[in-house]
């Protein structure tokens, strides 16, 4: 029940005390049958809002569930009135955010349920960030014509958008393809290990200590080591920093080059730590649909509180694995494991 | 430099600000129109509206300033949170189209049923016929025309201007038939009031064209066309059911208030455009934008942490509501008519709230909203004693008494019940202790005498009547102008004066000699007069007296001690105005009057001398208006008022004549003329035991009249020695006081006219401006009670729009002078670098919120570099690159360097900005 129906029932309560002084005072049949109808209006507009409001229909689609930026991700939601009574006062409660982003503000959207009509809304979003774009339906409401009494239903539909980073054009040349090195340190990432565990065996003394598997050796109450498989010889392997201040930098930077090694048909990594499990998951890159998902499962990890984070955890847990391209905001550094 | 991150920089801001400055200005220049046409031609009909209109534009202009800065404040909001939350949501699309001309033409359905519904439900209420089709085409026309204004922004602004004009070009070619119909159906509005209230006496107002047929219909669609205006102001607008309601409504109740009902389609248009706007404005989705075309379907605006959207309108569903509404009605009426429109008829209730407000009514009929206003029931004119409350004098021609006598005069009959004696602060009391009359020396002759028997019909005139007989016949006043009318060199009663002999015959009756009652009534006696008789003399049985043996030397002691009383605070005021009416001369004259026969004649002689000078200068007027608070009645009358009624007239003359030496007393009643007779009632030929004596009628007979509140007056007695108390008549007689016309601004004209000018122009009217000595004008004297209060409104609106315009630009330059008296130079040159990006953010060159200096060096270099853009801005074309750059330097100097700005540094940068002009 909206806190307004009060006042506006006290309202109506004041015509009708209006109008009875009238009729008492006029004796006028005209005013009697103001009040009468006063009095029946009432009774006819909640009932009529009542079955109106059991008919309708509301459904969530979306034209693309990815778009890339600075493309407008829409939601379009159709309205069902079957009825043949128009409502001009439903208002239907809903949310949207960027996951990256949780926002606690809410919207609401009064609608014209028109008569025996089904129509749609398009909802375009502006996105400044990439990110998962969450929109949820909560719940409608709907007043009679007289404002005297609201229904109210929970909805609870959602629906999600993808939003791909902008592609920019970036100068990224990857340390393994350069032919003329100057740099007598550089160090050949071919040949590090992948994050794919081909298997896990007993610990014998000389195993590093940071393929120790600590979940499951303490479950099977003995030491037990991942034996990593190598992985494709010449892949590259991005680690995107997402810390929560330069998150749409790293995605917008990790985007370009990934778009840039597809179309050069470079097979790479990319390596997502999630903080909640605390564990790096691998995906390989083989073409755009491999990204997508890969962005799809970046969207879901919480960004990091603090910078380095991911750098600094992968050093610890692969200090033997190689180097790696850590990217965080605009920066793309070559970074050793250990 | 740190930059001003609010909404304040926010183009819509800017944008409003132009669009609020403008406005503003036009409303300045009316507030001057308006007070210029005040100063000159001082308070007119329509000053009141006028100022109203300009006070509520003000109060309109200001709220929709803030209601718009909200409106900036909530979008900047909004992009706000957009941008701190990655994501923000456009505006909402849709697939139902809104029609716009759909829109429109609902709402002009519903002014038309609005408009057509209440002027022709009133009219034919009260039983008037019209053109059918006429009407109702024309008001159609004007609802289209009214709420197709809304259609977009050329017919919003163009389209008012082209119905001023055509309201203009309608009320002045048919002004004559306008003011017919308008005139006519107030007529008949008094016609049927009269009868339902049994009223004997209608105004009727002078109908130019006679035509009543035409004239109303014409005077409809003119009223239709204010109304149209009105209701799409509260229809397309607002939406709103009370204004609606309020237009509409209450002018039925003219017609509802006396049983006369609408026909039943006008009340089912009436009754489906409240349910229509009713539903409508309580959804809130019925606004049509006039920038509907450029603005989304959805409106949106932040409340707390929501954001809320909202359609504008759906044509369909408003049309579909609107369909259903009007059919619902209609069948709704059409069924209930059957069941309950064989009503009650309101004249026969009775309970307390109808009669009090069926006497309002009635005083609203008779005297306008000013009745309203009196300290006392001004029916008649006359409160016993009390002076100066009453507006006018509006009697209600209901019977008071019932006074069944035989006629035997011609002379006009009076029938005192109240006499006044001490006056003070506006009121004439009464002296009990006083002797009510004079002794008779001997008991009537049975052959001598005459019976009135009298019976009191109002209870608010519960009291003792005392009948005697006028001794002052007149001439009637010849119609036409002034000069026309001659007065008699002396009254007639002064002629047989000087002849003993005579003087006995004209004065008939000494009033106070009457007092020989079958059942005499006495003041104890209170709340028993309903019926009784009393015996009173007619002039044949003391015509042989040449005086009164009766009086005393103990009485005579007694008048003079209390009949020559007059307030000390009003003896300058009586002195002067005796100097002004020529009183003094004629005692100067009448030096050597030193019998006992010119000292009486000298006192009918400043009598008549000061009723010639009322006649002169006073205008008799049924409406002086009331007496300012805290004013004395009789010296506010006297000095500034000058005109009034029977009431002004005797209770000055009683004082004036005080003051000349002359004992007088105010008497109060009713006087029967020998018109009243025409309307009397025939009870009997027999006049045996009602009256013996000589009959100046050749034939009477005993009759009935009926003494209406019409017949009450007020005289004066004059004292003369050794005769009593003789009655005389100062009222100028009324000439040219009809009531021309009657309508709204008949109606509540009193109610926004002052009073004083209001009778300042009426006597303009009717004599000629030049003979009226009104006091010169005084601006503020002149500001009444009921324009000082807005005119307090309309400066202190001023005031706050003043200070809140004028308030930053102010405060700059302040600071400015501040910062150049402590000779912070640095501050100086920021402050006038804020002052320059402000103007180039007003104009629109800098589209940026939130520029860094290196941004607007930028736009500078740009502009500069294109010619043609210089041109166009203003820029000198001496301003290049090199020039720009050294600008920019002493800048970002005063924003971010630690040295000081230097005085020189400081009037180099303003000569630089001397030729950034734009």
């Amino acid at each position: 029940m909206q806190r307004t129906n009060y006042l506006y029932r006290i309202t109506y309560a004041l015509m009708i005390l209006f109008f009875l002084f009238g009729t008492i005072f006029y004796r006028q049949s005209f005013l009697a049958i103001l009040l009468l109808l006063l009095v029946i209006l009432p009774v006819i507009s909640v009932a009529l809002a009542r079955h109106a409001f059991e008919h309708f229909d509301f459904l969530l689609s979306a034209p693309a569930t990815t778009v890339s930026m600075p493309e407008t991700p829409i939601i379009i939601l159709t309205v069902k009135n079957p009825t043949f009574f128009p409502f001009l006062n439903c208002e239907l409660s809903f949310q949207f955010q960027n996951m990256y982003f949780p926002s606690n503000l809410k919207n609401t959207i009064a609608l014209p349920m028109e008569a025996r009509k089904t129509w749609a809304l398009r909802f375009p979003f502006a996105v400044s960030q990439p990110g998962m774009l969450l929109f949820s339906l909560e719940d409608v409401k709907l007043t009679d014509f007289l404002h005297l009494y609201t229904f109210h239903k929970n909805l609870n539909k959602g629906l999600q958008i993808s939003v791909l980073p902008r592609e920019m054009p970036i100068a990224f040349v990857p340390a393994a393809m350069h032919t003329e090195s100057e740099d007598s340190e550089f160090y050949d990432p071919a040949g590090a290990l992948s994050t794919d565990i081909r298997e896990v065996k007993e610990y014998i003394p000389g195993d590093r200590m940071q393929d120790i598997h600590w979940k499951l050796s303490a479950r099977m109450d003995d030491l037990l080591v991942k034996q990593y498989e190598r992985s494709l010889d010449d892949s590259l392997l991005f680690l995107p920093e997402l810390y929560k201040e330069e998150i749409a930098d790293t995605l917008q930077t990790l985007y370009a080059v990934s778009m840039k090694l597809i179309r050069q048909k470079e097979v790479f990594r990319i390596a997502i730590f999630h903080t909640d499990v605390m564990e790096f998951v691998q995906a390989v890159i083989h073409d755009p649909e491999d990204l997508m998902q890969a962005f799809m499962t970046l969207y879901y990890q919480k960004p990091y509180d603090a910078p380095g984070l991911a750098r600094s955890t992968y050093q610890i847990v692969f200090p033997l694995y190689g180097s790696f391209y850590h990217i965080h905001g605009s920066a793309i550094d070559l970074t050793e494991s250990a | 430099m740190k930059q001003d991150l609010t909404y304040r920089s926010s183009t819509e801001y800017i944008k409003l600000k132009k669009r609020i400055w403008i406005l503003f200005l036009v409303w300045l220049a009316a507030v001057i129109i308006f007070t210029c046409r005040y100063a000159v031609y001082s308070f007119q009909w329509d000053t009141p509206p006028l100022l109203a209109l300009i006070s509520l534009s003000g109060v309109y202009l200001f709220f929709y300033y803030l209601y718009q800065k909200k409106q900036c404040k909530e979008a900047y909001a909004i992009a706000c949170a957009g941008k701190a939350y990655g994501i923000s949501l456009e505006d909402i699309q849709t697939d139902v189209p809104v029609n716009r001309f759909f829109l429109c033409l609902i709402r002009s359905v519903l002014i038309f049923m609005a408009s057509f519904g209440t002027i022709a439900g009133l009219v034919t209420a009260f039983d008037l016929s019209f053109h059918w089709i006429g009407v109702t085409l024309g008001i159609l026309i004007v609802s289209i025309l009214a709420a197709f204004l809304y259609y977009n922004k050329v017919t919003f602004y163009a389209g008012y201007i082209a119905i001023f004009l055509l309201f203009s070009i309608f009320a002045f070619s048919l002004y004559p038939y306008i003011y017919s119909g308008f005139q006519g159906f107030f007529n008949t509005v008094y016609q049927k009031y009269s009868d339902f209230f049994y009223l004997s006496f209608i105004r009727e107002a002078n109908e130019i064209i006679s035509n009543r047929y035409l004239t109303v219909s014409i005077t409809m669609v003119f009223v239709g066309l204010m109304m149209a205006i009105l209701l799409n102001i509260t229809i397309s607008a607002h939406m709103n059911l009370i204004e609606t309601f309020l237009i509409t409504f209450l002018p039925l109740q003219i017609a509802l208030y006396i049983d006369r009902l609408p026909a039943i389609p006008y009340l089912a248009m009436l009754l489906a455009v409240y349910i229509t706007v009713g539903i409508l404005g309580r959804s809130g989705h019925y606004h049509m934008s006039l920038n509907m075309k450029k603005e989304p379907f959805f409106s949106r605006r932040l409340k707390k942490q929501t954001t809320q959207y909202s359609y504008q309108s759906s044509s369909r569903g408003i049309l579909t509501l609107s369909i259903y509404s009007i059919a619902f009605c209609i069948l709704f009426l059409l069924f209930c008519n059957s069941l309950f429109f064989q009503g009650l008829s309101s004249k026969e209730i009775s309970n307390q709230l109808k009669n009090t407000t069926d006497s309002y009514v009635k005083i609203l009929v008779q005297s306008g909203a000013w009745g309203f206003f009196d300290r006392y029931d001004s029916t008649g004119g006359l409160n016993n004693g009390k002076l100066g409350g009453a507006r006018s004098v509006n009697p209600d021609y209901q019977t008071d008494l019932e006074v069944t006598y035989v006629p035997y005069s011609t002379d006009t009959l009076y029938l005192k019940r109240y006499v006044g004696v001490h006056y003070n602060n506006n009121f004439f009391a009464p002296d009990d202790d006083l002797p009510q009359s004079i002794p008779m020396s001997g008991s009537l002759a049975d052959e001598n005498f005459a019976k009135m028997e009298i019976r009191i019909v109002d209870p608010n005139v519960n009291m003792p009547h005392y009948p005697y007989d006028t001794i002052h016949a007149s001439n009637e006043p010849v119609p036409g102008s002034l000069s026309e009318y001659s007065f008699m060199d002396e009254p007639e009663t002064a002629l047989p004066f000087m002849e003993s002999e005579a003087y006995t015959e004209a004065f008939q009756l000494w009033n106070d000699t009457l007092a020989d009652y079958e059942n005499p009534p006495t003041p104890e006696d209170a709340g028993s007069y309903e019926e009784y008789e009393v015996l009173y003399a007619p002039y044949q049985v003391l015509i042989n007296y040449p005086s009164n043996p009766a009086i005393t030397d103990e009485y005579e002691a007694m008048v003079y001690e209390n009949y020559l009383e007059v307030p000390e605070y009003l003896d300058e005021v009586m002195e002067d105005f005796c100097e002004e009416a020529g009183l003094n001369d004629i005692l100067l004259d009448a030096g050597n009057a030193v019998t006992y026969e010119e000292q009486q004649q000298l006192r009918l002689r400043i009598a008549n001398t000061l009723k010639m000078y009322f006649t002169r200068e006073f205008p008799y007027t049924m409406s002086p208006g009331t007496t300012p608070r805290g004013r004395d009645t009789i010296e506010y009358f006297l000095t500034e008022q000058r005109r009034g009624f029977c009431a002004h007239f005797a209770s000055s003359s009683t004082l004036l004549l005080r003051h000349m030496g002359i004992p007088t007393r105010y008497v109060e009643g009713y006087c029967i003329q020998i018109d009243d007779l025409t309307e009397a009632e025939a009870v009997s030929t027999d006049i045996s035991g009602w009256y013996i004596g000589d009959n100046a009628l050749s034939e009477t007979g005993l009759v009935t009249v009926s003494v209406t509140d019409g017949s009450s007056h007020a005289w004066i007695e004059i004292y003369l020695d050794g005769y009593g108390w003789i009655p005389y008549e100062m009222t100028p007689p009324a000439f040219g006081d009809t009531i021309d016309e009657i309508g709204i601004m008949a109606i509540f004209s009193g109610l926004f006219t002052p009073v004083q000018r209001l009778a300042a122009g009426a006597d303009n009217l009717t004599e000629g401006a030049g003979n009226f000595d009104f006091p010169a004008f005084s601006f503020m004297s002149s500001i009444d009670f009921v324009t000082k209060p807005l005119l307090i409104l309309l400066a202190a609106i001023c005031l706050i729009i003043l200070f809140r315009i004028l308030r930053g630009p102010i405060r700059q330059q302040y600071l400015l002078s501040r910062a150049l008296r402590q000779k912070d130079y640095s501050t100086a040159v920021i402050l006038s670098y804020q002052k320059f990006v402000r103007r180039l953010q007003k104009k629109l060159l800098i589209a940026d919120q939130h520029p860094v200096i290196r941004d607007v060096g930028t736009f500078l270099k740009q502009t500069a570099a294109d010619d043609a853009a210089a041109s166009g801005s203003g820029l000198k074309s001496t301003i290049d690159s090199s020039f720009i750059d050294e600008w920019l330097r002493l800048t970002e100097t005063a924003a971010y360097s630690p040295n000081p700005t230097t005085q020189s540094q400081y009037e180099q940068y303003r000569s630089f900005l001397k030729n950034l002009k734009f």
